[in-house]
C-alpha cells in the first residue's frame, strides 16, 4: 500500500513538476529523517545532526554555512550545559509542497524540554521546522529555528508561500 | 548565551519602587528564563515610548506574563509635557541590561535612559540597579537565583526640568 502510494504520488510530481502543488500524504521519508534528527539530539551527535540541518538561502541554493550551523550546535550544547535539554518531538501537522525538482515540508511540532526553573513538569515549545529535500538527496534537510529569513525560502518556494509568512 | 534568572516578586517589588523600568525588565526576563521559545541574551535592552509605573510592576507580578494589560499603567513619554521636553516628540525610554558571570555569584547591571529621536542619551529618571546573583543548581544545570541588590548613588539630575 505504502509503496504503491509512492509509486503514485512520484508520478503526480512528475506530471505537474511546471505547477506548483501541496502534495499528498506520502512524505518521502520525512517522518523517518526527522526522528534521526531528534534522536541525533537526544544522543549529543551533533556531526550526525548537522549533516540533516540546512541554513542559509542565497541565490536560490538552500545550503548550510558551517559557521552558523558550528553556533547553533554551540547554543544547544550551552542549553544543555544550563539544564534545558530536549526530552521528545511530537510531530502536529506537515505540509508538503513541490516546487519543480525541490520539496518543502512545513511541520508544527511541539517538543518537550526538561527546565531547570520548572523540575517538577516538562516545558513544551511549540515549532514550526522547515523541511527541504532536493532532487536526488539522500535526505531530508531541517532549519534550526532564526538562521534565515522566512521571505527568503518564500521566494525559493512560490507555492507554499503564504503558508511560510 | 542563554541567561537563566529567577526573581522573586519582593526583590522586583522593593526594586521597582527606586526604577520601575528596570523592575519591570528584570520580571520580563525571569518570566521568559521559564520558557524554550524566548531565550534572555545576556546583553540587551528594553525600548518604548513608554513608563512603567510602580502600579504596572505590580499588576504584572500579580498576573501571567500572557494575561497582563499593563497599558493603563504606563506613563506616555509623549503625552507628558515635562518629558517631552527633555526627549523631544520621537523620544523613548531605554532600559539596558549587562549580564557579568563569575564562578559563585554574578550580577547584572541594569542602566534606565530617556533617548531623543537620535537614539543620544539626555536624561536619567531613575538610578541604576545592580542585581547580585546566585548559582542554583537545579536537576542536570541550574539557574541564577538573585538575592540581592543595589542601587546607584544619585540624586535626580533632571530638577531644571520642573516648570
Amino acid at each position: 500500500m505504502r509503496a504503491s502510494s509512492f509509486g503514485i504520488a512520484a508520478i503526480f510530481a512528475t506530471l505537474l513538476a511546471q505547477t506548483p502543488v501541496a502534495v499528498g500524504e506520502e512524505d518521502f521519508g520525512l517522518h523517518n529523517d526527522r526522528a534521526n534528527v531528534v534522536q541525533a539530539e537526544l544522543d549529543e551527535n551533533w556531526a550526525l545532526y548537522q549533516q540533516y540541518m540546512w541554513n542559509t538561502i542565497g541565490d536560490g541554493e538552500i545550503g548550510t554555512d558551517p559557521e552558523a550551523a558550528a553556533a547553533a550546535i554551540a547554543y544547544k550544547q550551552s542549553d544543555r550545559r544550563t539544564g534545558i535539554r530536549l526530552q521528545s518531538e511530537r510531530v502536529d501537522s506537515v505540509a508538503l509542497y513541490q516546487e519543480r525538482d525541490r520539496q518543502l515540508a512545513i511541520l508544527e511540532v511541539t517538543r518537550l524540554f526538561t527546565h531547570p526553573l520548572s523540575p517538577a513538569k516538562p516545558v513544551a515549545a511549540h515549532n514550526r521546522i522547515y523541511g527541504v529535500r532536493e532532487a536526488g538527496e539522500p535526505h531530508w534537510r531541517f532549519n534550526v529555528s532564526s538562521c534565515f529569513s522566512p521571505q527568503d525560502l518564500a521566494a525559493q518556494f512560490p507555492s507554499a508561500a503564504q503558508a511560510i509568512e | 548565551m542563554r541567561l537563566i534568572v529567577q526573581a522573586n516578586a519582593r526583590i522586583i517589588h522593593a526594586i521597582s519602587e527606586i526604577n520601575p523600568d528596570a523592575a519591570m525588565t528584570l520580571f520580563i526576563m525571569s518570566e521568559h528564563s521559564k520558557t524554550v521559545d524566548i531565550p534572555v541574551p545576556t546583553t540587551g535592552n528594553t525600548a518604548s515610548p513608554k513608563l512603567f509605573t510602580l502600579q504596572a510592576v505590580e499588576m504584572a507580578t500579580s498576573a501571567s506574563l500572557e494575561t497582563m494589560d499593563v497599558e493603563p499603567y504606563l506613563d506616555d513619554i509623549q503625552h507628558d509635557r515635562k518629558l517631552r521636553k527633555i526627549t523631544g516628540e520621537q523620544g523613548y525610554s531605554n532600559t539596558r541590561w549587562s549580564f557579568t558571570k563569575r564562578p559563585k555569584r554574578s550580577s547584572i547591571a541594569f542602566s534606565h535612559r530617556l533617548l531623543n529621536g537620535s537614539n543620544e542619551e539626555v536624561a536619567q529618571l531613575y538610578p541604576d540597579i545592580t542585581v547580585t546573583m546566585v548559582w542554583q543548581e537545579a536537576g542536570s544545570g541550574g539557574f541564577w537565583q538573585v538575592t540581592d541588590w543595589t542601587a546607584q548613588d544619585w540624586s535626580p539630575a533632571n530638577s531644571d526640568t520642573e516648570e
